[in-house]
């Protein structure tokens, strides 16, 4: 018995990213594809998303000129290709605090709002320090900071300490520390329900970019079985990330394709998808009993 | 410091991904919008590079400000304002307070120096408020400190311009980023 459907939307991308961005170690290498997504979870009389991405509205020129970011849209656009409108999404988990994930929390205007607690204490921690360090700030926009406040003052933030399980019924949220940030999180659905679960899928924010991360070619140390190789953007430490991964794939039973990275554009070769009437993918992870496919 | 290649660069990297406008910080005021002159001359280069000084601090201590006040109204941690972190942002404020106060304006600048002193005051007021706070009996009431934080933000948003650092988001190692210039040739 399947309790929550999972989708991957696409909500931008960047055609040309280099690959040493995405794989620790790549480089000239090329460029490929990087796709912006959020994910969604349906089911449990819930509507629950992973990250909100980034408000576009008078700067997608500039970051589309400046970083090549392309086709950016709402989430009101994005989540009618499922048939669902921000207003049904009553829980959002923020995986960490980049502009690209916490960048958005206004167009959810009815969610509560899940972020570690030490990934905040941490950002305002690297804010206080000498403009020498300024390298540990980037990639966070303070305004999300003060968005942040009013969602606290609201009581729609949560900042949690460590791992928790059942934030909804058979969905846990888990952290690595001083990994792609300070306090990075990925979310565990254990789609039956049972602690130890036959059908889990972990939604793993930018922990996991790109299928290579987990199953990376093992050559370049004479091994011939796949690798964990860590994505190439760390704040903290790659050792971390890939302990991380290790986390991950034990809680999936070691069966890859149950770890979801959301910057990945091949999701298309493993899993049903189809692209909208934007030019931007949905990727149909799994679906809950009763639930019908958005994707055919 | 000279404006060499690695100078340029930097003034290239960023973006910003808010409007001032942005219903997130609450009722938007009447902050008018500012454009930087498209030939800048040596007396603009020079009030820029300062006026950056100025810009990321206030930009770091409202960061500072924010967070703690999550800690604060998110994990009840009345400690958030006990934290070392508040007087660093207070040092970093009174350090932008001296640059601004030192700050030449261009006369064509004179709006673009009016909306970071206005930053600088509303982030002293919040910084005020919350240092009257952080005495109090009660639990703590935010409200002040974050409308002068919110509008604080919206000035400094206003006055942002990429081309002398002054930007609200730092993408250099953020998903975007890697590649833009190599992007930028590949298309020449």
């Amino acid at each position: 018995m399947s309790q929550y459907s999972i989708w991957v939307l696409e909500y931008s991308y960047v055609t040309n990213y280099h690959k040493s961005g995405v794989l620790y170690g790549a480089h000239n290498q090329g460029f490929v594809k990087l796709p912006y997504c959020y994910a969604l979870i349906k089911g449990n009389g819930h509507v629950a998303m992973v990250d909100v991405g980034y408000n576009d509205k008078e700067y997608g020129k500039h970051l589309g000129d400046k970083f090549g970011v392309e086709n950016w849209r709402s989430p009101r656009k994005v989540l009618a290709g499922v048939g669902l409108t921000p207003e049904d999404v009553d829980t959002v988990f923020i995986t960490h605090a980049h502009f690209d994930h916490f960048g958005n929390v206004e167009d959810f205007p009815k969610a509560k709002f899940y972020i570690q607690e030490r990934e905040i204490a941490k950002w305002t921690w690297a804010m206080s320090l000498p403009d020498r360090l300024r390298w540990m700030m980037v990639a966070v926009d303070p305004g999300d900071i003060l968005r942040g406040v009013n969602l606290a003052r609201e009581k729609r933030l949560h900042c949690i300490d460590g791992a928790m399980a059942d934030v909804l019924p058979g969905i846990d949220l888990h952290v690595a520390y001083d990994s792609h940030t300070f306090a990075s999180m990925w979310v565990n659905v254990r789609n039956d329900g049972k602690a130890q679960s036959a059908d889990p899928w972990v939604l793993a924010g930018d922990l996991v970019y790109v299928f290579e991360n987990i199953e990376g070619p093992g050559a370049v140390v004479d091994v011939e079985t796949p690798m964990y190789v860590p994505v190439g953007l760390a704040l903290g430490s790659q050792q971390n990330l890939v302990m991380a991964t290790e986390e991950m794939m034990k809680q999936v039973g070691y069966e890859a394709r149950r770890v979801i990275p959301i910057h990945e554009e091949r999701l298309k070769d493993r899993f049903p998808s189809r692209i909208t009437e934007d030019g931007l993918r949905i990727s149909e992870i799994c679906l809950a009993d009763g639930e019908t496919s958005k994707v055919k | 410091m000279a404006a060499d290649g690695s100078s340029l660069t930097m003034l290239d990297w960023a973006a910003q991904v808010h409007d001032p406008s942005c219903a997130g910080f609450g009722p938007s005021g009447a902050v008018e919008t500012f454009c930087l002159p498209d030939a800048v001359g040596d007396e603009v280069a020079a009030y820029g590079l300062e006026a950056r000084q100025v810009y990321n601090a206030l930009k770091r201590v409202i960061g500072q400000a924010a967070g703690l006040m999550i800690l604060l109204e998110a994990s009840n941690r009345r400690e958030a304002l006990d934290l070392s972190s508040l007087a660093a942002a207070e040092e970093t404020f009174q350090e932008a307070r001296q640059r601004l106060g030192r700050l030449d304006a261009p006369s064509r600048l004179e709006r673009h120096f009016t909306h970071l002193a206005a930053a600088g005051r509303l982030v002293g007021e919040s910084l005020a408020a919350l240092r009257a706070q952080r005495d109090a009996v009660a639990r703590p009431d935010m409200t002040a400190a974050m409308q002068s934080l919110s509008a604080a933000y919206r000035h400094l948003q206003t006055a942002s311009e990429d081309r002398f650092g002054m930007t609200m988001v730092d993408f250099r190692h953020s998903c975007c980023n890697c590649g833009a210039d190599d992007r930028r040739k590949q298309a020449l």
